[in-house]
């Protein structure tokens, strides 16, 4: 198995009012391709700040992520965004469908800005929404959904690209329990079907253990990261 | 059904689920670009259309009496009634004027209901009335209608007879429209003038009258030079220079025109400025979206696409709106005035409708663009979790 996705030294520092606030301080870590990744921690322990410098969302204060070798905040603006849009799915912690669009568009939105979409992409659109629970919402605004639903409209959303990577920032947050685990159960499939390189946050250890039961388990600590064996 | 994954869907549908927003952009473009578009139609048009009155009149200095510039001016301008006369021996004697190509002379008779005028002209040298009728000589008991006055008549074509003033004429030939005064006339002979003066008791022109004279230059005379020099050698006489006619109107112009100028640029910078607000509301409004944009692989040169394509299909509805509603109260205001010269002119309109739509287009592409430029360097992160 290759290294898909390589860390090193990697550190993320905010200002703030003349303070320094640690994001993350010097991580290193490698994630093999076809990897279910789980990281747990408490709030504010640096997980959604680890996934977006992962996904090029912020830029590091120090170190570099490799992206199937590639260092990707050296990368141009077209090439990173081309790069985000060909090879990673991203599952936000915040709300992020778009309101004023149906729900088919907020699953089809990242195939607006790719340069060849895949043939199949209204099927599997269809597909997706099914296996998320969400059957027959294809032409509702997401507006008119739920939190919980709108969040599983991005879900769905994560895969339509057939990324190579699924980064995952609590995917279950604002889920009940019995979604949680048809969600958890989706993971699985698709993780293995696809052989996808998955990293996925939570603050719960169930979900992350027992429903995706993830092969690597890392936890997270005041901006540190540590692996977790038990 | 297969859902298309273009762009223009995306912005569309933005469009549409917005449309307050899309709304509030529309109408501040469409204002400024109405006032744009109503301002620049009536000025060029009148000015275009004095330019070309000229050249229809065919002569180039006009002899009135004395106080009557004004007056003769309005009744060549204007479908308006202006009687005045002044002795048929000045006629003869102006004639020896150097530099005159040719020259006539023209009376006003009276007035038939709705200010049309009856004008007795002089067959031998008219070439005012001649360019209009086909090269037809009019002749005694014959007259040249207007292509207004006609109207008046009711249904009648050339060759019926007409009573004007309890005398039986022949229609000899209508008219084509001439844009001046002479639309709204009915031409008869001097002769026949003279036949009314005798039966008819209510007209009240002498024989030894004449309204007007009118004089084409030859080619070595400035006919502004002419006009001056018979202004100066008879103190009975005033002289309009055509070219400079229509002082009222290009007085109103000028007037108009700094008025215009002070009202576009404060209406311009306001509506700029109220668009560039509208923008960076929007703009801010839609930060969350935008970053989720750029999360999902749009480049910021996608982002810009989406908000461009958008902006510029609004500032094309808005300025469409204003050009249109612009063009509408523009020519009603044209038409009020009432002044049969005043034409509308397609380049212009054509010209008014592109500069409309590029400005608009201009004016929300730059809004756009510019609110963006703010963001851009914004990591998309930062723009999801709405800080
Ligand atoms: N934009 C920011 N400006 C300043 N500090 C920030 C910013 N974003 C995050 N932080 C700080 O960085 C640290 C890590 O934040 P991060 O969002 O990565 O935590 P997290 O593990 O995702 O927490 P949670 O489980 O609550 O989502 C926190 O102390 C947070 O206060
Ligand atoms: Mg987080």
């Amino acid at each position: 198995m290759s290294e898909k996705i390589k860390i090193e030294n990697l550190t993320k520092i905010y200002p703030q009012n003349g303070r320094n606030i640690v994001g993350i301080s010097d991580i290193n870590l490698t994630i093999k391709e076809g990897e279910f990744v789980g990281i747990l921690g408490h709030s504010g322990a640096g997980k959604t700040t680890l996934l977006s410098l992962i996904g090029g969302l912020i830029k590091p204060t120090r170190g570099r992520v490799l992206i199937d070798g590639i260092d990707i905040f050296s990368l141009s603006d077209e090439e990173l965004s081309r790069l985000r849009n060909e090879k990673i799915g991203f599952i936000f912690q915040f709300s992020s469908v778009i309101p004023t669009l149906s729900v088919i568009d907020n699953v089809l939105l990242p195939l607006y800005f790719a340069k060849k979409p895949p043939s199949d992409y209204y099927s599997r659109a269809l597909v997706l929404l099914e296996k998320v629970g969400l059957e027959g919402y294809e032409d509702r605004y997401a507006y008119q959904l739920s939190g919980g639903e709108q969040r599983r409209v991005a879900i769905a959303r994560a895969f339509i690209n057939y990324p190579e990577i699924i980064l995952a920032d609590e995917p279950t947050g604002d889920l009940d329990e019995d979604t949680e685990r048809e969600i958890a159960k989706f993971f699985v499939e698709m993780q293995k079907e696809e052989n996808l390189t998955f990293i996925v946050v939570s603050h719960n250890p169930e979900f992350i253990k027992d429903l995706c039961k993830c092969s690597k388990v890392y936890f997270m600590r005041k901006g540190k990261i540590y692996e977790k064996k038990d | 059904m297969k859902r298309r994954i273009k762009i223009i869907n995306l912005v569309l549908s933005n469009i549409k689920r917005k449309y307050s927003r899309s709304a509030i952009l529309i109408v501040s473009v469409a204002l400024l670009i109405f006032m744009f578009t109503f301002f620049i139609l009536i000025l060029a048009t009148i000015t275009t259309s004095l330019e070309k009155f000229s050249s229809r009149l065919g002569a180039d200095v006009i002899v009135v009496p004395q106080g009557a510039g004004a007056p003769g001016e309005e009744f060549l301008l204007e479908a308006k009634v202006r009687q005045f006369y002044m002795k048929k021996d000045l006629y003869d004697k102006i004639r020896e004027f150097e530099g005159i190509e040719k020259i006539t002379y023209q009376t006003f008779v009276g007035v038939l209901d709705k200010n049309i005028k009856v004008i007795a002209i002089d067959p031998e040298t008219d070439f005012i009335i001649k360019p209009w009728v086909e090269n037809k000589k009019l002749n005694k008991g014959e007259v040249f209608l207007g292509a207004e006055a006609y109207k008046y008549f009711g249904n009648i074509k050339k060759g019926d007879m007409i009573k004007i003033f309890g005398k039986d004429f022949k229609v000899a030939d209508i008219m084509d429209k001439t844009k001046t005064g002479m639309d709204y006339s009915v031409f008869i002979t001097e002769e026949d003038m003279i036949d009314l003066i005798k039966e008819n008791p209510n007209i009240n022109v002498r024989e030894d009258q004449i309204s007007v004279i009118l004089i084409k230059s030859s080619q070595e005379m400035d006919a502004g030079v002419l006009a001056y020099e018979i202004e100066n050698g008879y103190p009975q006489v005033d002289t309009i220079y055509v070219k400079k006619i229509g002082e009222k109107v290009r007085k109103f112009i000028s007037n108009m025109s700094k008025i215009f100028s002070v009202v576009l640029v404060v209406s311009s910078v306001l509506s700029v400025l109220l668009i560039a607000n509208i923008f960076t509301m929007i703009i801010n409004e839609r930060r969350r979206e935008i970053g989720i944009l750029r999360a999902l692989g749009a480049s910021n040169r996608g982002v810009m696409k989406v908000l461009l394509l958008e902006s510029v299909f609004l500032g094309i509805i808005g300025s469409s709106l204003g050009i249109i509603f612009g063009l509408i109260l523009g020519w009603k205001l044209l038409s009020s005035l009432k002044m049969p010269f005043i034409e509308i002119n397609m380049v212009i309109v054509s010209l008014i409708v592109m500069a409309g739509i590029a400005i608009g287009v201009a004016i929300s592409g730059f809004g756009v663009s510019v609110s963006l430029i703010k963001i851009r360097k914004i990591e998309p992160l930062t723009l999801i979790k709405g800080e």
